[in-house]
């Protein structure tokens, strides 16, 4: 993939953002901050009013895309569907049974359809920001070693475990659209153990980012840890259900920012095109016309099928929402690893090379 | 009622973890012929936090304190164990071996 890409010269400034710093840092961590900030000093600003006008656009425009883009790349790349047969062809019947079987029973299979769903999607997140970690660790040319990646790992999961471990708590009732859930019915040892479990791994990870400051190794620029602190924003602080509600925009942005990306570099590649700032402009708007179409026909048309079943729209949509989004998650997990030279390629080059600006600061890739 | 939940929960891991068991014995066998059979180990560990889940809103429509405890290690170590096993494509590396293959002889 990209063989005949110009790529900017590993390691510099000119690789370590996908566009520059203001516009990452403000995708990756600073928006969400931003708001988070917002909320908290001027809690006015949490009116479910103006949260119900902006959502729809939000929603619609970026949510529903994203998970749509991760669709239309599996599916409309028969390379990928060749490298991941099950994934392309068998996941989807497991989803797909899972959404009949919770149509066929209401009562008991639906709840645990939409649990299993609550349960994987702060996985999946936290599964998203060490992925953008790695990533930015590698547009840096800064080496993970496997100690400093399970430091990483271990903080960035010990969010996920103390936010569901909260949100499992005893006496709580979830509620997804028209389907009702009871909670696990934690004990509440166990999230005072799951907190304790963040602050200990936020300690050894700093404890071995000094250690490696003293041995003199090479420094962690701050875009790398941003994504992690972001979602320790998301995950840990005191919660807000308006600011909840908008994690999933923010998780959304992340990762079409990153698609966006992968998108222009593969498209410029496989069309021969001159990189040009018209190229850039011209297929982003393309390929976000299809995902907000896409996104239509999945989050909106599908539940509208589905309650043909006679089930109400709501409990309609809470099923195949699950069913789309868990396929989504299982999807994620497998074509986005940096390991596969076809996806950490296009990954690691910045948008000049397909705007050709600032052609001093790139070097040709040997093929 | 409580024991004999924790108890289905149990045998019903062992159970989905012997059977995943199989699946690396075959995958270690099979894997030139079959390298994508670990994704098939993902897409049984999926089917069983199903089952699992269905099982716990049948019998209990929510989860005491204890059950509640086990289905929330259970759900984490599935998904652990969901990324431990989705190899990349052009990835060279063996899958975890749990099995020590024998060495053959020369000749």
């Amino acid at each position: 993939v990209c063989k005949a890409l110009p790529v900017a010269k590993s390691g510099g400034p000119a690789v370590r953002y996908v566009v520059n710093a203001p516009i990452d840092a403000f995708v990756i961590g600073g928006l969400s901050f931003a708001v988070y900030l917002v909320f908290r000093l001027v809690p006015s600003t949490q009116s479910a009013a103006l949260i119900g006008t902006i959502s729809p656009l939000l929603v619609w425009g970026v949510s529903y895309p994203h998970f749509f883009s991760t669709s239309n790349r599996l599916y409309g790349s028969p390379t990928l569907r060749r490298h991941y047969p099950m994934t392309a062809l068998v996941t989807p019947i497991i989803f797909l049974v899972g959404a009949l079987a919770s149509f066929a029973s209401p009562g008991t299979v639906a709840p645990a359809f939409v649990k299993l769903y609550q349960l994987w999607s702060p996985y999946h997140f936290s599964g998203q920001t060490l992925g953008l970690t790695l990533l930015y660790a590698r547009r840096g040319s800064l080496p993970i070693d496997r100690t400093l990646r399970r430091f990483l790992t271990a903080a960035i999961y010990s969010t996920f475990v103390y936010t569901t471990a909260r949100a499992e708590r005893a006496g709580v009732e979830g509620r997804f659209f028209g389907v009702t859930y009871p909670s696990l019915n934690l004990p509440s040892a166990i999230i005072t153990i799951a907190k304790l479990g963040v602050w200990i791994s936020v300690a050894a990870l700093v404890g071995h980012l000094l250690v490696r400051q003293r041995r003199q190794l090479a420094r962690l620029p701050w875009i790398v840890l941003l994504p992690m602190a972001t979602q320790f924003v998301w995950f840990t602080t005191a919660p807000m259900p308006v600011y909840r509600n908008l994690v999933f925009f923010f998780h959304s942005l992340q990762y079409l920012y990153v698609a966006w990306s992968l998108q222009l570099h593969q498209r410029l590649d496989a069309t021969g095109k001159t990189p040009s700032q018209r190229f850039v402009w011209d297929e982003s708007a393309r390929w976000m016309a299809v995902n907000i179409v896409g996104g239509f026909a999945l989050f909106w048309a599908l539940p509208y099928v589905g309650r043909l079943s006679g089930q109400t729209i709501g409990f309609s949509t809470a099923v195949i929402f699950v069913a789309i989004q868990t396929h989504h998650f299982f999807v994620d997990g497998v074509i986005w690893r940096l390991r596969s030279a076809g996806a950490r390629s296009p990954m690691l080059s910045t948008l000049d090379e397909v705007s050709g600006r600032s052609p001093s600061d790139l070097a040709v890739a040997p093929s | 009622m409580n024991g004999i939940l924790v108890g289905v929960l149990v045998i019903g891991g062992l159970a989905l973890a012997a059977v995943i068991g199989l699946f690396v014995i075959a995958n270690q066998r099979l894997q030139r012929r079959l390298p994508q059979s670990r994704h098939a180990m993902t897409a049984l560990a999926t089917v069983g936090l199903i089952i699992g889940f269905a099982l716990w809103a049948a019998l209990v429509g929510g989860a005491d304190q204890l059950t509640g405890t086990v289905l929330f290690v259970l759900a984490i170590a599935i998904f652990r164990l969901m990324n431990h096993f989705e190899p990349p494509p052009g990835d060279d590396q063996p899958a975890p071996s749990l099995i020590k293959e024998r060495p053959r002889s020369p000749l």
